[in-house]
């Protein structure tokens, strides 16, 4: 294990445990105000937990017991933990080059080797001919290389990513994440991000944070295609049902509906069960399909959503992604019960409480 | 009226009046100033002993004052901006009351810290050292006024620029000291100088408390401004000659400031 962290900070009802194997890299996601900014600034040194321990490659970074003991904590600068943010955060009054040499700099190398190294990472990042040029004539996409650079010039045996791609251009974020994926390949990192994309193309494991909790952690195909919070169902764009089988149907959970005729469930009778089922392959009638081998939940349509060459119907319980000329047929029906059908083939049904993954603590 | 820029600025004439009122204001009394001078005996009048003595003692003196400004004004900016502890407000509007205090009050208040029978002058005259109504009086005067003006711009510059920058440089593995060495001070150096050029204007304009705890004797504690006022009963021609010497280089100083002032921002949203 190279690194392990467990985490409390109560003032912003975090509480987190995360570990990182050498060389893996680590997704996190969660919605705003899950707690994803507190982990990173919590491992980096820029914030203090009230409660906690953590370790990177043996060395305590943190070690701050609930009551006696003494306390230890380790400075940001000399925990071997490199901070990348969603902006470049390059100093305006250094050369690209310079910026890069900081990190080499500041561990004790003279001003020959420290450009050495910077001249290295430079091209590792295809930046090289920008050395010369000032922050301030990059653009967006070059200056978050730059960071990049800046940040494993620095020889981090921990690297953290808070959103790295989320403020530079749609047009420029894929080679940023191409050149990601290369140079975080066999580098232990920590990844926060808003994009199921990342998660799948730079992470060996995903983490989902809600309101302070890990909600769900498996490989990226594992939590997006049999989702545990409505969380990573809506990232991966997914309907996520969760109720208690009875018979072949599914009683929600939180709607009062029941899903009638579900295909071989994988529970027990009585036990909790979870269904995913994209909203292109749920269709909406106003009658309930006589088709016998469709699963069909009656629900209020609340309304509908254009959505470029489709429209989305929302209900109580799921969505679905009808045609725009069977939305215009659907428009009265509009506040009123209609049903949601789908065939066996496109749900996934799971136990909620599956032993299949590693279960969060 | 020309129009200054082709874009709709809503600004109503009567502000437009009063404003320029206000700029008639300042700038009518250096006019009358400046028509009241006597050209011919200029150079003679500014160069006579007496009024070089004030001007070298004048520089030189509000010249070390910048410097205690700046090693005694950075860290207490960079400590009222970046640290958070009990009081900090209150000992802030403290450090900043030479803005606001009289001149002669700062004056009476140093002489019963640094006079002979003052908290700290005690102990100096057991060392041999004696203060008030010396040079060194006049420097520690004007550091007492000037201080709060350095204090003041740097710390708002350190506000504006925030410490992400100093973040970064911590987590790529850069000491307290590296980081402000190689990230803070580069970062905020035109807010240092601005505050430094206006520390010196400041200790070059001191009259009040130099007068109070120091004294003016000429060569050693009486400056320009002091220099100026005794002449204004016996030669005003030299007191007038002398007084345009102070406006020009204050001039100087404002200009200096504007310019070094400016950039810091640019810079600093260039980068972002």
């Amino acid at each position: 294990m190279t690194f392990a962290a467990d985490l409390h900070v109560a003032r912003r009802d975090v509480s987190l445990r995360l570990s990182v194997a050498a060389g893996e890299t680590v997704a996190v996601l969660g919605p705003n105000g899950a707690g994803k900014s507190t982990l990173l600034n919590a491992i980096a040194g820029l914030i203090r937990p009230d409660t906690g321990h953590a370790e990177l490659n043996g060395t305590v970074l943190f070690d701050l017991p609930a009551a006696g003991g003494r306390p230890v904590w380790r400075p940001p600068h000399r925990r071997g933990v490199s901070l990348l943010a969603q902006e470049a955060l390059l100093f305006p009054h250094l050369s690209v080059l310079d910026n890069v040499a900081f990190g080499p700099r500041s561990a004790g190398r003279s001003a020959t080797r420290a450009r050495e190294t910077a001249s290295h990472w430079l091209r590792e990042v295809d930046a090289e001919p920008l050395a010369a040029r000032r922050p301030a004539e990059l653009s967006g996409g070059q200056a978050q290389r730059i960071a990049v650079a800046r940040a494993l010039a620095s020889d981090p045996g921990l690297l953290l990513l808070d959103e790295p791609l989320a403020a530079l251009d749609i047009s420029v974020a894929p080679a940023v994440r191409r050149m990601l994926r290369r140079v975080l390949a066999d580098r232990s990192a920590v990844i926060v991000t808003h994009d199921v994309l990342d998660a799948y193309t730079l992470a060996d494991r995903v983490l989902i944070l809600e309101h302070g909790r890990v909600v769900d952690e498996g490989t990226p195909a594992e939590v997006f295609d049999r989702p545990r919070s409505a969380f990573a169902a809506g990232l991966a764009g997914l309907n996520l049902l969760t109720g208690i089988r009875r018979g072949n149907t599914l009683s929600l959970a939180d709607a009062a509906a029941v899903l009638e005729n579900i295909p071989a469930p994988p529970v027990v009778e009585g036990a909790p069960l979870s269904l995913a089922v994209r909203p292109a392959a749920v269709s909406v009638s106003a009658a309930l399909p006589t088709d016998p081998a469709l699963t069909s939940v009656r629900a209020e349509l609340i309304d509908l959503e254009p959505r470029g060459d489709f429209v989305r119907a929302r209900s109580t319980v799921l969505a679905a992604d009808v045609s725009p000329r069977e939305a215009a047929e659907l428009d009265s029906a509009v506040g009123f019960p209609v049903w949601f059908s789908f065939p066996a083939g496109a749900a996934t049904l799971y136990p909620t409480a599956s032993s299949d993954r590693v279960t969060p603590s | 009226m020309q129009p200054a820029s082709a874009t709709y600025t809503g600004v109503p004439r009567w502000v437009l009046a009063l404003a320029a009122i206000g700029a008639a204001f300042v700038l009518l009394p250096l006019l009358a100033m400046v028509l009241r001078v006597n050209w011919a005996e200029f150079v003679p009048l500014i160069t006579s002993e007496s009024s070089v003595a004030a001007l070298l003692l004048s520089l030189r003196t509000s010249l070390a004052a910048t410097a205690l400004c700046v090693i005694f004004g950075v860290p207490m900016a960079l400590v009222l901006a970046r640290t958070d502890f009990w009081g900090q407000k209150v000992l802030r509007s403290l450090v900043l009351l030479p803005l606001v205090l009289p001149p002669v009050v700062g004056g009476i208040a140093l002489l019963y810290t640094f006079g002979r029978r003052g908290l700290l002058g005690q102990s100096f005259e057991v060392l041999g050292i004696d203060i008030a109504f010396s040079t060194t009086a006049v420097v520690i005067a004007q550091t007492f006024v000037a201080l709060p003006f350095l204090v003041l711009s740097l710390e708002g510059a350190l506000r504006t620029a925030g410490s992400r920058f100093e973040a970064v440089g911590a987590t790529l593995g850069a000491s307290p000291g590296t980081v402000l060495r190689r990230i803070t001070l580069p970062l905020v150096l035109p807010a240092v100088l601005s505050g430094a050029v206006l520390s010196f204007a400041r200790a070059l304009g001191e009259f009040g408390a130099t007068l109070t705890f120091a004294g003016s004797l000429q060569g050693s504690t009486r400056t320009l401004p002091l220099e100026i006022y005794l002449q204004r009963e016996t030669d005003p021609d030299t007191a007038v000659a002398l007084s345009l010497v102070l406006v020009i280089v204050a001039i100087v100083i404002v200009s200096l400031a504007h310019r070094t002032g400016a950039p810091s921002f640019r810079r600093a949203r260039g980068a972002s």
